[in-house]
């Protein structure tokens, strides 16, 4: 099945991607973020709050956006 | 939230700032493509006037050269455009994806706010304290002039609402905000797509994570400093 997935960590990313149908929102995060935590991220399916085990369907949309991201101040950015 | 009735009248503005980028952005293009036959044109005009001045009869080839230079300059400014208005244009948010977009903006942050004066869509963080300093909540403001320009950063204005700024710089109201301005840091580019792409909850959502979260290594006034420099003599706070 397909979904739209966005991927607001690093450069971003917002794509559709196929999934195996049945995948949950817990599994689908570790394929694509392994090793990462999921309380570090806001996740949303169609824009509402999700659970781990909230199975995905056919054109939901998944976006992750970490909670905490680095600042940093203009001049260091730019030397 | 704002009424139903305020909501569409902000999408509708909002959509009209994405066809003015997508429209601007092929403007652009072929400006761009067409910085060669400027150059062209230039070495055409100069080669004519040495010419005239040596009395030419007859067009030298120098000339000929340079002028089919301009001309192939153009053709290929037209061409190229013409091919990337046949490529599908990346897909502009639509009324309905945009109250969406409103919609969750009002659920993340508890009050959307649509200012048509100000032009801005706004709404305001839980008041953050990082290290055990109280900075307060924040007021997030996006411009959508500034939106039809650039789609950045530059794009958001950061209010703090009961501020505390630090003792060295007033203007510094939160470690990576200065003057009003965000230094988005690791979010810079995320920011940026996401407002590129209409999707303008998550690019709120990306600057209230730069604002709930301390980068030591990088701010304008470190936490560390922030209620000014204890006096070496007495112990003592100072500016």
């Amino acid at each position: 099945m397909r979904i739209l997935y966005v991927n607001n960590d690093g450069g971003g990313f917002a794509d559709y991607i196929d999934t195996a149908e049945g995948t949950t929102v817990a599994q689908l995060f570790a394929q694509r973020l392994p090793g990462r935590q999921p309380e570090d991220y806001l996740i949303r399916v169609n824009r509402l709050p999700a659970t781990a085990g909230q199975v995905l369907q056919e054109g939901d949309r998944l976006t992750i956006t970490p909670v905490k991201i680095e600042g940093a101040q203009i001049a260091s950015v730019t030397s | 939230m704002p009424s139903d009735r305020l909501l569409v009248r902000a999408a509708l503005r909002l959509r009209e700032v994405f066809l003015a980028r997508a429209v601007q952005e092929i403007e652009q293009a072929l400006l761009d493509r067409l910085a060669n036959y400027q150059r062209a044109l230039e070495r055409a005009r100069a080669s004519l006037r040495q010419a005239a001045a040596e009395g030419w009869p007859a067009a030298p080839p120098l000339v000929r050269r340079n002028l089919s230079g301009v001309l192939n300059a153009v053709r290929d400014a037209v061409q190229q455009t013409s091919q990337q208005l046949k490529q599908p244009a990346p897909p502009l948010p639509d009324l309905r994806g945009l109250l969406e977009e409103f919609r969750q903006l009002d659920d993340e942050f508890g009050a959307l706010q649509v200012n048509f004066k100000k032009k801005a869509l706004s709404v305001t963080t839980e008041p953050i304290e990082l290290e055990g300093i109280y900075l307060g909540p924040f007021a997030i403001h996006l411009s959508w002039p500034r939106l039809a320009r650039d789609a950045t950063i530059a794009c958001f204005e950061i209010v703090a609402q009961d501020s505390n700024p630090a003792a060295t710089n007033d203007a510094v109201t939160h470690p990576h905000v200065s003057d009003g301005v965000l230094c988005a840091g690791d979010a810079t580019v995320p920011i940026q797509r996401a407002l590129e792409q209409g999707r303008v909850a998550d690019a709120f959502c990306l600057v209230r994570s730069v604002l709930t979260h301390y980068n030591p290594n990088s701010p304008y006034v470190s936490l560390d400093e922030w209620g000014g420099q204890d006096c070496y003599e007495c112990g003592r706070g100072v500016n």
